[in-house]
């Protein structure tokens, strides 16, 4: 069964603060439970019941970040955006809708998208190596999935892509150009012809 | 190609930790071509408040860039924060769980010493 995504976000608090969530929420947790086990408690609960304890940390953490600024910064239009992010999600609007993909590739997907304070925070998606074991005496790479965040300051025009750097680069010369390619491309196109 | 990823100098460390009134605790350095020692790593001892005022780190890391250097300082909701700032990958490393407001200070103190 498919995870869901308070579980994914969960995941991204640090032990500590699940522990205080728990007992803040009446949540019993055994003595020296894992982050594992206290996030499957925890996102039992509803959204609504979690979110006035663990906003300010879902999209935060333990992070690395880069800043991507599109154009010469100047504010990006809202339905732009998410017009494009939309085009981006085979018409389905992410922030109404469940855009999740049936499989993750080493390519970013966009899985979530939120809005808050004039920001969109947009969760991906990733398949990555975990492992190399042997099955049946032959080496096999076993994948998991990752998640990671890149929040749209649209006052800003910048990206906050809240991941490795090595990701975050990687996420800039896929995703990113395709978003970016979709939002200005028109306008590159009329600059190339004058 | 419209969009470009932001480069963080060691000119706009030095403006992150004056704004911040963070301390540099920990500086790597990444010497230049046909030096001997490649990457120098410099921390801060027990006596020394800031490496960044520090004479002997300088000697210690001469004629290296500064391609990492640890900023260290006080959130006033949070308490202390210790963000790795890489100007080899224009990235900023929280290396300890810090709550969406510290990232947004970090933010906007970045933007002010972009002037974007």
């Amino acid at each position: 069964m498919r995870v869901s995504q308070e579980f994914i976000n969960l995941l991204n608090l640090p032990l500590g603060r699940l522990r205080d969530m728990a007992e803040e929420l009446d949540v019993s947790i055994p003595a020296g439970a894992r982050k594992w086990d206290v996030v499957k408690e925890l996102s039992k609960l509803s959204t609504s019941k979690l979110a006035p304890h663990a906003s300010e940390w879902i999209y935060a953490g333990q992070t690395s970040v880069t800043y991507v600024r599109f154009g010469d910064g100047t504010p990006l239009d809202e339905a732009e955006v998410v017009r494009t992010l939309t085009d981006m999600c085979d018409g389905i609007n992410p922030l109404d809708e469940d855009v999740r993909p049936d499989v993750l590739t080493r390519k970013p997907s966009l899985i979530d998208a939120t809005k808050a304070d004039g920001r969109l925070f947009l969760s991906f998606g990733v398949k990555k190596p975990v492992a190399e074991v042997l099955a049946d005496f032959e080496v096999e790479t076993v994948e998991g999935d990752a998640f990671f965040v890149a929040v749209l300051r649209l006052d800003k025009a910048i990206m906050e892509i809240r991941t490795n750097h090595q990701r975050a680069e990687r996420f800039a010369t896929t995703w990113i150009a395709e978003f970016d390619d979709l939002l200005f491309g028109d306008e590159d196109e009329e600059g190339d012809t004058e | 190609m419209s969009y470009q990823i932001l480069d963080i100098s060691e000119v706009d460390v030095d403006s992150l930790k004056q704004e911040l009134g963070a301390v540099v605790d920990r500086i790597r350095g990444q010497a230049e071509d046909g030096k001997d020692c490649g990457t120098v790593e410099v921390t801060a001892g027990p006596s020394c408040q800031d490496l960044s005022s520090s004479k002997e780190a300088d000697e210690k890391i001469a004629g290296a860039a500064k391609s990492r250097l640890d900023l260290v300082f006080e959130d006033p909701e949070f308490g202390k924060v210790r963000a790795r700032v890489s100007t080899r990958n224009g990235s900023i490393w929280f290396v300890k769980a810090v709550p969406e407001a510290v990232i947004d200070r970090v933010f906007d103190v970045f933007c002010r010493v972009k002037g974007i």
